[in-house]
């Protein structure tokens, strides 16, 4: 089932007062970039916590700490407002090691939005009753669980504009209705462009029929083989909506044979959350050992204004566990 | 003739999947199942793993079985049987999957173990097993588990092309039947190639080999010029010995590779040790005349 809507107005949706916390983030970051790095970043903190762009929680409880992620950007509260409709975007399809978000992370950010507030969470992507069974911590949490409703597979075709290669896409429409989203990615390794996160996790909300155009729309031979195009395609499609929040997953993350797995697990046991999606990606790309700028989808959106890739511009917090 | 006809696929079919079921009882070892084994068949295994699903339709995939199984302490383990189209499918993505990831174990057929995980292949299926958590005696279970369904598996020969190689010293080969495998195995290789029939990657002392079969002596003679076309291209490479169909290039790290097209083959060599690349082209042309 498909409509026609031009949803380019979405991006610019987000609210005021965030998009003012950002400017400000954006200074105070440039000025740390400096040589005066020590004495403006004990400045910032004393300003107030919204002046992060990344914080990083290390440690083994994963659920504790992603609490902690996002209460050192202000809390969920910044992000989402009371009696609004949100919706979650759970890298959740496989089952290997390393490849999937720990049950523990979608919780916890579960947790932080029934608290906010919210009138309705939505797993924009469907999350399957296996993936929370994937650790028992999850059976202690199944009334939260059973909050989420699952979009239905009806997607919405739209335009995109500023689009380079994808004009127009098909995506689930409950995620153009949702008031705000949030992606949860895992970084990892991925097959043809190296690398996953928040940037390519959007792909999970297109059609079928899109994701052949990612990969074959310049007539490609091969799923892999133009993988420029499918980057740009891949800025592209986030071209379509701003996420309110990003809670990426970089605790155990395959560095061999993604997607799907398995492969070479590493554990760094991280937390990474932020709202400027390039600068997230960015930041996951480094833990993952490559330069952002070799990370095509990274690249593309940084030139589409997305966000900052230079990761010196970024104001970078690491909080004890 | 024609009910008949159905009603006999259909029966096949049932009894087909009732013998892939038998693979993952109600409990294995003390751990049970929860819900029935589930059974995926052609483009349905995009519903199960999405953007891993490509490089399975290139090996040949037939359909695949999964179950998952809880113990006392709600620890899991998540069972896939790749039922695949032959024996060679199924040890081309089980060679490709492992090429990169594991090692080996003492096992009763080829397999490989990692963190929470263990992965075998025999006859026409390949089996991944995996556990929430990569504890001892998870991985023992997996082992167990494994050992049970490999033996209800009947046994088959490996590729030819993979057999040429049985006296080469190597640590790992993947057998490739397409180019995204290509893609997934080196990355050598980026860019547009020419389709491939068959291939062999082997991780050798120092370096790694790339065997590429096409299906004419002229598609090869084709790869070979747009193959080093893309080296020169990458910039950062110089030739530095070039006869007819063979060229050796020096990467500004010092390494060397040696790209050379012999009947309907192509083989890339890189290792950096220029002697070594020598002497491993040649013994590689020799094995593949026999």
């Amino acid at each position: 089932m498909t409509s026609k809507k031009n949803h380019s107005s979405l991006n610019s949706s987000t609210q005021s007062r965030r998009s003012f916390l950002k400017a400000g983030a954006l200074i105070t970051g440039t000025i740390i970039a400096g040589n005066f790095s020590g004495s403006l970043s004990k400045a910032a903190d004393f300003i107030n916590d919204e002046s992060i762009d990344i914080s990083v929680v290390k440690g083994d409880d994963y659920y504790r700490n992603t609490i902690k992620a996002v209460d050192a950007l202000g809390g969920m509260n910044r992000f989402i407002s009371k009696g609004s409709t949100a919706g979650l975007l759970i890298n959740s399809r496989y089952n290997k090691p390393g490849t999937y978000v720990k049950p523990e992370i979608a919780i916890a950010a579960l947790t932080m939005l029934l608290d906010a507030g919210v009138k309705k969470i939505i797993s924009l992507e469907r999350v399957a009753q296996s993936y929370w069974q994937l650790s028992p911590f999850s059976k202690k949490h199944m009334e939260k669980i059973k909050e989420i409703k699952q979009a239905e597979e009806n997607f919405e075709e739209v335009s995109i504009k500023g689009a380079v290669a994808l004009k127009k896409a098909e995506v689930i429409k409950e995620f153009l209705e949702c008031d705000a989203y949030i992606n949860i990615p895992i970084f990892k390794e991925h097959e043809g462009i190296r690398k996953t996160g928040n940037l390519k996790n959007l792909m999970g909300l297109t059609s079928y029929s899109t994701n052949r155009f990612f990969h074959f729309g310049s007539n490609a031979s091969d799923w892999y083989s133009d993988p420029a195009f499918l980057s740009q395609c891949i800025a592209d499609v986030n071209l379509i909506k701003k996420p309110s929040l990003c809670i990426c997953d970089a605790t155990e993350y395959i560095v061999t044979n993604g997607p799907f797995g398995p492969g070479e697990v590493v554990k760094s046991r991280e937390i990474v959350a932020g709202v400027d999606r390039v600068a997230v990606d960015a930041y996951g790309a480094q833990i993952l050992g490559y330069k952002p700028n070799d990370i095509l989808p990274i690249k593309m959106a940084a030139q589409h204004g997305m966000g900052e890739i230079d990761l010196k511009k970024v104001k970078i917090k690491e909080i004890a566990a | 003739m024609k009910k008949l006809f159905l009603f006999l696929q259909l029966t096949a079919a049932y009894i087909s999947a009732q013998d892939f079921s038998r693979f993952l009882p109600d409990s294995i070892e003390g751990w049970k199942a929860e819900g029935s084994a589930a059974i995926y068949t052609g483009e349905e295994l995009y519903r199960l793993i999405d953007g891993g699903a490509d490089i399975f339709n290139e090996y040949g995939f037939s359909r695949v079985l999964t179950r998952s199984y809880f113990d006392a302490e709600d620890r899991s383990i998540s069972i896939e049987i790749y039922g695949m189209n032959d024996s060679a499918a199924a040890f081309g993505i089980f060679s490709l999957i492992t090429f990169n990831t594991g090692h080996p174990i003492e096992f009763k057929c080829d397999a490989y173990a990692g963190d929470g995980y263990l992965l075998f292949q025999k006859g026409k299926y390949y089996i991944s097993l995996s556990g929430s958590e990569s504890t001892k005696a998870v991985q023992n279970a997996l082992i167990k588990i494994g050992l049970l369904i490999e033996k209800n598996i009947e046994p088959a020969g490996k590729p030819l092309l993979v057999r040429k190689f049985d006296g080469l010293n190597y640590s790992r080969i993947a057998y490739i039947k397409g180019n995204l495998g290509v893609y997934n195995v080196t990355n050598l290789i980026f860019g547009k190639i020419l389709r491939v029939e068959e291939g062999i990657c082997l991780r050798i002392e120092g370096g790694m080999v790339t065997i590429l079969k096409y299906n004419s002596d002229e598609n090869a003679a084709a790869s070979f010029v747009n193959l080093t076309r893309i080296l020169q291209n990458q910039g950062t490479n110089k030739i530095i010995d070039s006869v007819r169909s063979s060229e050796l290039f020096k990467d500004d790290e010092s390494k060397y590779c040696r790209i050379l097209q012999f009947l309907k083959f192509i083989i890339i060599c890189t290792a950096s040790d220029r002697n070594k690349i020598s002497e491993i082209t040649e013994r590689i042309g020799d094995l593949l005349k026999r």
